[in-house]
């Protein structure tokens, strides 16, 4: 694999974990999509705050989340995002295989450095 | 919220980039889109002074170059894009066979390869009917002309040329507005899935 691909399959493997943080991000509260951005791109998961919004759009489009307006202190009213029962279920199943998958791939990585 | 000029200039700016990003993404989405970018600007812009144009160009720099959020966006639809000869399907179905004879096939074909369009509407665009409105030009259900002499006083002469199919009055009716008015509902059907989607 060259280096590029490898860089494009990395891409793709955090946009994959990176809507289901969305999800868990939602799990406790609502919250609008600057908010998101904010807390994704502090984390490193994102570099640029917009690559959310077509993460959002496909979140909404599969019935995971849902948007309701809300008005906002300061500034312009706000599109909350929110879990949808279906968002929740899919958030608890992609935990467990997260969890494995993590320990496979750690496994595997870490028995290859040390042969 | 920014009244300032120079910075309305640079927000209008990064939106009109980023719709020309977005080009191949269908019109829906594309509308989602811009919305949640404007608000998002706008939901920063309201912690920023009025006139801080650098506080802005972070946010739009922070936000992202639109050429690379309009490939991403590409990526992460798995949508097909719609293609630039989506934009004539409709009008070929619809005239394609009047104005040039193989027009109509063009038409089909292009519907059938292109992803704008689901089954339903295919098989619509297909059947309803061949030829679009050049089905009405070749049944002529009420090509029946006839024409009267004679003055009054004087016993009247009727004389009546009719070519095409000739059917009886009432159903010569009906079956004119469903040769025109077929054809005409399916053009807005398409028409109107091409610019609006599916909805979901």
């Amino acid at each position: 694999m060259v280096p590029g691909e490898a860089t494009q399959s990395m891409a793709q493997l955090r946009r994959g974990a990176t809507e289901f943080c969305i999800l868990a991000l939602l799990k406790t509260s609502e919250r609008y999509g600057f908010d998101l951005a904010r807390v994704l791109s502090a984390k490193g998961l994102i570099a640029n705050d917009g690559t959310i919004y077509p993460l959002l759009a496909r979140l909404r489009r599969n019935g995971l989340v849902e948007t309701n307006w809300k008005e906002s202190t300061e500034g312009p009213p706000r599109r909350y995002y929110f879990l949808t029962d279906e968002g929740r279920s899919s958030l608890k199943g992609f935990s467990v295989q997260w969890a494995v998958f993590r320990d496979s791939v750690d496994e595997i990585l870490n028995e290859r450095s040390s042969s | 919220m920014m009244v300032n000029s120079v910075n309305d200039k640079l927000v209008n700016s990064y939106l009109r980039e980023l719709k020309t990003a977005l080009r191949e993404v269908s019109p829906r989405r594309r509308r989602e889109m811009i919305s949640e970018f404007a608000e998002h600007i706008a939901v920063a812009g309201a912690t920023l002074d009025a006139n801080d144009e650098v506080g802005l160009r972070n946010v739009l720099e922070q936000l992202g170059d639109p050429e690379v959020l309009g490939k991403e966006m590409m990526e992460t639809e798995s949508i097909s894009p719609t293609r630039p000869s989506d934009a004539f399907v409709p009008w070929l179905i619809f005239l394609g066979a009047i104005l040039f004879g193989i027009g109509w096939l063009v038409g089909v074909v292009l519907l059938w390869r292109s992803a704008t369009w689901r089954l339903f509407d295919k098989l619509l665009g297909t059947l309803v009917l061949p030829g679009g409105l050049f089905a009405f030009l070749l049944v002529r259900p009420t090509v029946k002309a006839c024409s009267s002499y004679g003055s009054p006083g004087q016993k009247t002469l009727t004389h009546c040329v009719s070519s095409g199919l000739v059917v009886t009055a009432p159903w010569n009716v009906v079956l004119a507005v469903l040769l025109v008015g077929a054809p005409i509902a399916v053009f807005t059907r398409l028409l109107w899935v091409r610019n609006y989607g599916y909805g979901d």
